[in-house]
């Protein structure tokens, strides 16, 4: 489990309260826009815009999470990632990069990242990559999620409503978890259409599929009476309403 | 074109020509030169014999021996004195010989002397060479020594001339070989002869610059794409945070969404660049044995989603089993790439892709603008077929480049009304 001084509350799988995240980020715009957006699931969010920083804190504090910039001022932000490992803590880890090269990749995750995102990334996706990783980490027997009547099992992958399943694709899936994932946020149709069709299908402009997979999946779970918790921004973004 | 001939071929070619049209030349000179001689020859005898003849046989010479001296002497007899003889030269005239059988040219010398006190002309001649007989003669020899120089020269022709040579072959093959992509700089072999000296280290500079230029070029083409990832990031989150602002319009929201456009559309470009210059740095070395429709599907069915939603239907042919050695990364590129490609430059909503692999030949074809498009132009980069903006003028290029690191070969074809391309793959 979490060592951590700071949060007694234990972690539950549908509810991250209170869980702890350092961002390890030079660009200070981003990092704030990256704790800003990652407030609405009430993270506690530390900042450290340098090598010294990063390092400090991560001897003084326990984190759930870090968020780790590879390109840091005052060193490599692979050097900190072996630190942690050999101090033995046990903090989930995204690399951030704008390095984005597949040796980067290789190096972080061998040393231990648990995860890698490359600059530019929407931060719907880092969101969901975070909930992602804190759902793994906290390998614990709950693996339901509830949501506004809904009952996701994420192991086998089935969605209830009213004990009722609700048959979705595999995309409809995907793109429900990742609504919810991003729940009382609105979530750019850029950021799911590349999400869905993974990294290389961000090459086409047009993303009339999300239209049709966000279409389906209203109307499958406003049959199932979850009529109104998909909000559509003008076409431009979505948002799952808790 | 002309033909194109070897150093040597083409200089010795010259060589011969040139040898053969003077040795012709000198034919005529040669042979005119002969003749005078030979006429100078004879000149000589029949003077010889006239002063002989008046030294030896003339003071006992009567007006009675000249009946019986000109029967048994053809050339050298006497006529009765007339001033019409031109006298004290040697002239050249026509007679007939009976031993000939016809008239031949003869030197002949006409002199003055005195029988018993009477003038007399003493004619003393001799017949000319005749002119097939010494022409004969001179091609014979001309002839042999024609052959036997022109033989011998063009052997030592040869000879000299690929020694010579050597030097700048050696040179010509190392640069042959030489590729700036390698980035190994080829070493000449020593010469003694200082024009090839100075070509090898002009050579040698020239590589030397082009290979600091490139490697800077290609260092530089990655570090700023990996720079413009920083503030695209923070640009892509802004916009991401914009759209969490409660209470958006309609008009606010249109904005938002041209800007993601804009943004993605960087982020592409940026991607494909850097992806051009990994390449370009030999980033992607590593090699693996794939299935090639085990990638084709895992690649093609998000994209055939999106086809779809397009109006754009993907059929899939044949797929004959083929393994390769390849860049994993790189053939899902490629492949992405020439789909995309095949999608974005579509008839939307009623377009057809034809995907098949048959044999170890994959090809993909799609239905778009009725015109064949430009095959020099359309894998550079940044090249644009149409006015339409629609894709940044790398896909194909990035394609080309994984074909050449792979050893592929990519082809385009426009044919019933059907741009295809095939990739010749090489099977493991």
């Amino acid at each position: 489990m979490i060592k951590s001084e700071f949060h007694t509350i234990p972690l539950k799988i549908n509810n991250f309260s209170r869980m702890k995240i350092l961002v390890i980020e030079d660009e200070r715009e981003l990092s704030r826009n990256i704790v800003n957006y990652l407030s609405a699931d009430d993270y506690l969010c530390e900042q450290a815009y340098n090598f010294a920083e990063a390092e400090e804190k991560i001897a003084l504090y326990d984190y759930d999470c870090i968020l780790l910039d590879l390109n840091l001022p005052g060193g490599d932000g692979l050097k900190i990632l072996e630190e942690i490992k050999q101090r033995n803590i046990d903090s989930g880890i995204i690399i951030i990069s704008a390095r984005g090269s597949l040796d980067d990749k290789i190096a972080g995750l061998k040393v231990g990242a648990d995860d890698y995102l490359a600059k530019p990334f929407p931060l719907s996706e880092l969101s969901i990559r975070i909930y992602a990783l804190m759902r793994r980490r906290q390998f614990s027997n709950n693996n339901l999620l509830k949501t506004n009547g809904l009952e996701i099992d994420l192991l086998s992958k089935t969605v209830k409503m009213n004990d009722i399943h609700v048959v979705l694709t595999k995309s409809e899936y995907d793109l429900l978890l990742y609504l919810i994932g991003n729940k009382n946020r609105v979530v750019s149709k850029n950021a799911i259409a590349e999400h869905l069709s993974g990294d290389m299908a961000d090459m086409l402009d047009n993303h009339n599929f999300v239209y049709a997979h966000i279409k389906n999946l209203k109307s499958k779970l406003a049959e199932a009476g979850c009529a109104n918790c998909i909000k559509t921004i003008y076409a431009t973004g979505y948002q799952w309403l808790d | 074109m002309a033909r194109l001939k070897s150093l040597t071929t083409k200089s010795l070619f010259r060589f011969f020509i040139f040898t053969v049209v003077i040795l012709l030349c000198c034919f005529p000179l040669l042979y005119t030169l002969m003749e005078s001689k030979y006429a100078e020859d004879l000149d000589d005898l029949i003077q010889f014999r006239a002063e002989e003849f008046k030294k030896e046989k003339l003071p006992s010479f009567t007006a009675n021996d000249i009946g019986l001296w000109n029967e048994y002497n053809e050339d050298l007899y006497i006529l009765p004195h007339d001033e019409k003889y031109p006298r004290g030269i040697v002239r050249q005239e026509e007679y007939f010989n009976k031993s000939e059988g016809h008239t031949i040219d003869y030197r002949i010398f006409y002199a003055d002397i005195f029988i018993e006190g009477e003038p007399y002309t003493l004619v003393s001649r001799v017949p000319m060479i005749e002119f097939h007989d010494l022409f004969n003669m001179l091609l014979t020899q001309y002839g042999v020594v024609f052959i036997i120089l022109i033989i011998s020269l063009s052997i030592v022709y040869v000879f000299v001339s690929k020694r010579l040579w050597k030097p700048f072959y050696n040179t010509l093959q190392k640069i042959e070989r030489f590729d700036l992509a390698l980035g190994k700089e080829p070493e000449f072999k020593s010469t003694d002869i200082r024009e090839f000296v100075s070509l090898n280290e002009q050579l040698s500079r020239l590589i030397k610059e082009n290979l600091k230029i490139y490697k800077q070029q290609k260092e530089f083409v990655e570090n700023a794409s990996h720079e413009l990832q920083t503030p695209l990031a923070v640009f892509q989150s802004q916009l991401d945070m914009l759209l969490q602002q409660p209470d958006l319009t309609e008009t606010e929201t249109n904005i938002i969404q041209s800007l993601y456009s804009t943004s993605s559309r960087m982020t592409r470009l940026n991607k494909n660049l850097l992806l051009l210059a990994k390449m370009d740095n030999e980033q992607f070395q590593q090699r693996e044995t794939v299935n090639f429709s085990t990638v084709l599907f895992d690649q093609l069915s998000p994209l055939k989603e999106m086809a779809e939603s397009n109006g754009i239907e993907v059929i899939v042919e044949s797929m004959s089993p083929l393994t390769i050695d390849a860049n994993l990364i790189l053939l899902e590129s490629l492949i992405n790439n020439l789909i995309v490609n095949a999608i974005r430059h579509n008839v939307k909503g009623k377009g057809i892709i034809h995907i098949a692999l048959k044999d170890n030949i994959f090809s993909i074809s799609n239905t778009g603008q009725s015109e064949p498009l430009n095959p020099d132009k359309i894998f550079r980069r940044f090249s644009r077929t149409s006015e339409e903006k629609k894709g940044n003028g790398l896909g194909l290029s990035i394609v080309r480049q994984i074909c050449i690191l792979h050893n592929w070969e990519i082809i385009y074809e426009f044919r019933d009304n059907r741009h295809c391309f095939s990739v010749v793959l090489l099977p493991f």
